[in-house]
């Protein structure tokens, strides 16, 4: 994977950007099933990304939520450098335009959690 | 003594052995899914006073589709108190047939990623030490001893659920 390919996670803004104690709800939103993370998350280039150039692929359940609340300004997407991945050792598959994170334990799955508070206070 | 009672999925605790890239004692992430909050709190049901261990099971188990085992965990309310973590009593969260039960619904609060993973540690180290579950023909026997004794409204069920009862009767 280049250098410049982040991780698209979308969440819900008012639940990940807080200088308190993330809620357990959290894990609502970044959950797995059958030990890989439901859907598949969005590779971005950055650069793209920021000139908003390139269409989204997401498949979270986000979208059905924004849809139903029509209240897609709720949802940020957080970027996590690809290399996060690669170098923690997890394991996934990469498609076209998205990732497929998979063998996940509990615990890597909360390095992911806490990658994503942590990414999601500083963008 | 009163003891905190929690229904599990048992598959997303245990490892198969087919699954050879996880280590022994290792927590599939599937299980924090097993355990999903609501407003950072984790519902659990409470055997206190006259509500027993079997009748929770019953409420619990009257609310599926189908008779199938019954998983759960079991601690001493004072064992997951002395690990930090607080219950309170919201019997407005309890969502089973019987009132009774859901009178003793408590909430494990103030959850964070972490204290989840903790908590959910103390599951698997409960789960592996003893596998806890009840057998089909007692749950249904459970269920059938309180809808005779009116605490479950059969009309409640699913009919698939009462059509498997009644074999058991």
């Amino acid at each position: 994977m280049s250098e410049s390919v982040y991780v698209v996670v979308p969440v819900l803004a008012e639940a990940w950007i807080t200088c308190g104690e993330l809620s357990a709800d959290c894990l609502n939103e970044i959950h797995s099933a059958d030990k890989t993370i439901l859907g598949e998350l969005g590779l971005v280039d950055r650069k793209q990304y920021e000139h908003n150039t390139l269409q989204l692929n997401i498949t979270r359940n986000h979208d059905q939520y924004a849809r139903e609340t029509d209240n897609s300004t709720a949802i940020v997407h957080v970027l996590i450098d690809a290399q996060f991945f690669k170098q923690n050792e997890y394991n996934y598959n990469i498609f076209e335009n998205s990732i497929r994170i998979k063998q996940l334990t509990a615990l890597k799955l909360l390095d992911i959690v806490r990658e994503v508070r942590r990414r999601a206070n500083m963008d | 003594m009163c003891v905190v009672i929690r229904a599990i999925q048992f598959q997303k605790w245990s490892k198969h052995p087919n699954v050879k890239w996880m280590k022994s004692g290792e927590m599939q992430a599937d299980a924090l899914r097993d355990i999903r909050t609501t407003q950072s709190a984790l519902s659990v049901y409470l055997t206190c006073g006259e509500v027993s261990f079997s009748r929770i099971v019953a409420a619990l188990a009257a609310k599926r589709d189908k008779l199938r085992q019954f998983h759960y965990v079991d601690f001493d309310r004072k064992f997951l108190e002395s690990k930090g973590f607080s219950l309170t009593n919201t019997p407005e969260h309890g969502t089973t047939f019987d009132e009774t039960v859901n009178a003793v619904h408590h909430d494990i609060v103030d959850l964070t990623p972490q204290t989840l993973y903790d908590l959910a540690q103390c599951f698997l180290d409960r789960i592996s030490k003893e596998r806890l579950e009840v057998g089909v023909e007692s749950v249904a026997c459970f269920i059938n001893c309180g809808i005779d004794s009116r605490h479950i409204d059969e009309g409640s069920l699913k009919p698939k659920l009462v059509k498997q009862l009644r074999a058991y009767r």
